[in-house]
C-alpha cells in the first residue's frame, strides 16, 4: 500500500481557493483596483496592498510553459506515479500555478501545448487543481 | 587595483561525509582547519561574525543561535554577529554585508563561516527538503522537489532557445575536466567523462539525468573579510574585493516570470559597475552549478555572451583548462560536491583562493575573477568581483 498523496494546509487566506475546487471550479484571488490575478493569495493585493482583494473564476484554460518529467520520486507517496509531469501552466488570464499534467504521454509533451484543468480527488475529500492536454496527441 | 575590502583568509574543508559531526560540531571543525593553516590569526581579527544556520537542510531547527554559541566559543564580543541564511547565496550576500561595515568604518573585520549537512534522500530526507524548497500549498502538493523545480528553468531555456540536452551534459564534462585537476575534488577518482556518459546516466527529472546534478556531500568553510590594513598583517597577498551586487527575485518557481534570465543580470551589473570593470575583463568566473543548466543562464546574464548562446559558448570549450573563460575551476558543485548548506562557500574560496596565488596546480593568471551564487531555487542572487592585490 503506496502512502498518501500529500494535502494543502489550509488556511484562512487560501479557503476560498480550497473551497471552490471541492466544487469543480477554479477561482484565483484578483484585485480590486487593477483587476489583475495573482498568486498565491495574500490578504493584500500585491500590486497595491489594498485589502479589496475579489475571488473570481477563472477559464481554466492555459498552456505549458516549463515542465518536467520525473522519473525518481521525492518520496514514498509518488513512487508509483514515476514518470510523471511537474509543470508550471500560465493561466489565459495572467497568473500561474504549479500542477501535474495528467491523463498524457509525459514524453510528448512540449513546452507551449495547450491546457485545461480538472481535478484530482485526495483524501479528506479534497480536489486539486490540475491540467491536462487540451488537444489529445 | 586597490580596494577597501579584501578577503585576508580562506579555509575549505574536503568535502565528503562527516557522520560523527552534526551541524554545530562541523562549524568547529572548520574553525579548527581554518587556525591550522593561518596560525597567525588570533581573535583581535574577529570584530564580527556571520554565520550559517549549521544542519539547517537536515532539520535541525536549533541552530539558529550557533552565532551565539560560536563567538563565545571563538572568545570574542563582536560588534557584529548575525546567524545569515539566504540559501546557497548566503555567503555571497555576507561577504556584501561585511564589506558595508568595513567600508562604512564600522568593523575592521567579519569572519563568515558556513558549515553544511546534506540529509540522505532515503529516511525521509527527499520528503524533508521538497517541504523546505516549495510552497507547501501550491507546489509540494504536486510532487516537486529540487531537480524538478531546477529543470523547469532547463525545459524553459531550451524551449526559448534551442539549447540542448549534450549541451547541458557539457557543462559536467566541462567541470569534471577541472576536478581532475584538484585533489579534494569528490569526483576525481571518478577520472574524466564524456557527453555519453552524462545522457546515459540515470533519469531524474527531464531533462536532467543523474551526472547533471550536483554531488551531494558535506562539509565547510570560512573566509575573513578586512580592511586592507588589517589583511597586510595577516597575509602578503589577500585577495581584494572591488565590486558586489545583489538581487531577490520571485519567491517561488511556479510564480517566475522567466526563468531564462534571473536575478544574476542586475546583481552582475552592479558588481561591474562598482568594480569599474565589464564582463571582457573577467579572467575566470566561479558560478553556482546545483544543475548543470544554471552556469548556462549566467554565462548569459552576467555578459559573458549573448542571451541563449550560453549553450553553444559552453559546447566551444571556452570554460574548460585552457579555454577564454576558465569556469568553475575547482570542479564546481557539480563535480568538487556539494556540501548542502555550505555549498555557496566554495566558489567564493576558490575565486579567492586563485587571487590569493594559493591554488597550487590549479593556479591560473588572470587579475579579476568572478563569483556568483545563488540561493532559493534560483530566486536570490549576488554576485562578487575579486581581484589581485
Amino acid at each position: 500500500m503506496s502512502e498518501a498523496k500529500p494535502l494543502p494546509e489550509v488556511d484562512e487566506t487560501s479557503q476560498p481557493y480550497w473551497e471552490a475546487a471541492r466544487q469543480g471550479q477554479l477561482v484565483l484571488p484578483r484585485c480590486g483596483k487593477t483587476g489583475r490575478y495573482f498568486m498565491y493569495p495574500t490578504p493584500w493585493s500585491p500590486f497595491d496592498y489594498s485589502a479589496q482583494v475579489t475571488w473570481e473564476q477563472v477559464s481554466g484554460r492555459g498552456h505549458i510553459k516549463s515542465f518536467s518529467v520525473v522519473h525518481q520520486a521525492p518520496y514514498e507517496a509518488y513512487a508509483a506515479d514515476v514518470p510523471y509531469v511537474v509543470a508550471v501552466i500560465r493561466l489565459e488570464e495572467g497568473a500561474q500555478l504549479m500542477a501535474n499534467v495528467l491523463n498524457c504521454d509525459p514524453l510528448s509533451l512540449q513546452v507551449g501545448d495547450a491546457v485545461r484543468v480538472v481535478f484530482e480527488e485526495r483524501a479528506g475529500g479534497f480536489k486539486i487543481p490540475q491540467f491536462e492536454l487540451a488537444t489529445s496527441k | 587595483m586597490n580596494a577597501a575590502v579584501c578577503i585576508a583568509a580562506v579555509s575549505e574543508l574536503s568535502p565528503g561525509r562527516y557522520p560523527d559531526s552534526g551541524g554545530l560540531s562541523l562549524a568547529r571543525d572548520t574553525l579548527r582547519h581554518l587556525f591550522d593553516e593561518w596560525p597567525q590569526l588570533e581573535p583581535r581579527h574577529i570584530e564580527g561574525l556571520f554565520v550559517c544556520p549549521p544542519g539547517m537542510a537536515s532539520g535541525d531547527a536549533a541552530s539558529l543561535f550557533a552565532h551565539e554559541t560560536l563567538f563565545h566559543e571563538l572568545g570574542i564580543q563582536p560588534k557584529v554577529a548575525e546567524t545569515v541564511n539566504v540559501g546557497g547565496a548566503t555567503y555571497s550576500v555576507m561577504l556584501q554585508r561585511a564589506a558595508a561595515l568595513i567600508e562604512a568604518g564600522y568593523v575592521e573585520s567579519v569572519l563568515c563561516l558556513g558549515a553544511g549537512k546534506f540529509p540522505k534522500v532515503g529516511d525521509r530526507g527527499g520528503e524533508q527538503m521538497a517541504r523546505m524548497v516549495s510552497h507547501p500549498q501550491f507546489e509540494f502538493i504536486y510532487g516537486a522537489y529540487i531537480p524538478a523545480l531546477y529543470a523547469q528553468a532547463a525545459s524553459a531555456h531550451m524551449a526559448r532557445y534551442g539549447t540542448t540536452e549534450a549541451q547541458l551534459a557539457r557543462v559536467a564534462v566541462s567541470a569534471r575536466k577541472w576536478a581532475l585537476n584538484n585533489p579534494q575534488a569528490l569526483m576525481r577518482e571518478h577520472g574524466a567523462i564524456t557527453v555519453d556518459d552524462v545522457m546515459s546516466s540515470r533519469p531524474i527529472c527531464s531533462p536532467f539525468k543523474l551526472l547533471d546534478c550536483s554531488v551531494p556531500c558535506e562539509g565547510g568553510a570560512a573566509i575573513l573579510v578586512t580592511s586592507r590594513a588589517m589583511a597586510r598583517d595577516i597575509t602578503d597577498q589577500p585577495a581584494s574585493l572591488l565590486g558586489y551586487g545583489e538581487r531577490h527575485g520571485f519567491g517561488h518557481v511556479s510564480q517566475a516570470e522567466d526563468l531564462t534570465t534571473l536575478g544574476a543580470k542586475d546583481s552582475g551589473r552592479q558588481a561591474y559597475e562598482m568594480a569599474g570593470v565589464t564582463a571582457a575583463d573577467i579572467g575566470h568566473a566561479q558560478l553556482y552549478d546545483a544543475f548543470s543548466i544554471n552556469p548556462i543562464i549566467l554565462l548569459e546574464d552576467l555578459g559573458f555572451c549573448p542571451a541563449g548562446e550560453g549553450g553553444s559558448f559552453l559546447e566551444a570549450g571556452y570554460c574548460d583548462p585552457g579555454g577564454k573563460l576558465p569556469v568553475n575551476t575547482y570542479g564546481g558543485l557539480l563535480s568538487f560536491g556539494h556540501t548542502g548548506d555550505a555549498s555557496g562557500m566554495s566558489m567564493i574560496v576558490e575565486g579567492a583562493v586563485q587571487m590569493m596565488g594559493l591554488a597550487g596546480e590549479r593556479q591560473l593568471p588572470g587579475e579579476l575573477t568572478l563569483v556568483h551564487s545563488y540561493g532559493g531555487m534560483m530566486c536570490e542572487h549576488a554576485t562578487l568581483i575579486l581581484g589581485r592585490e
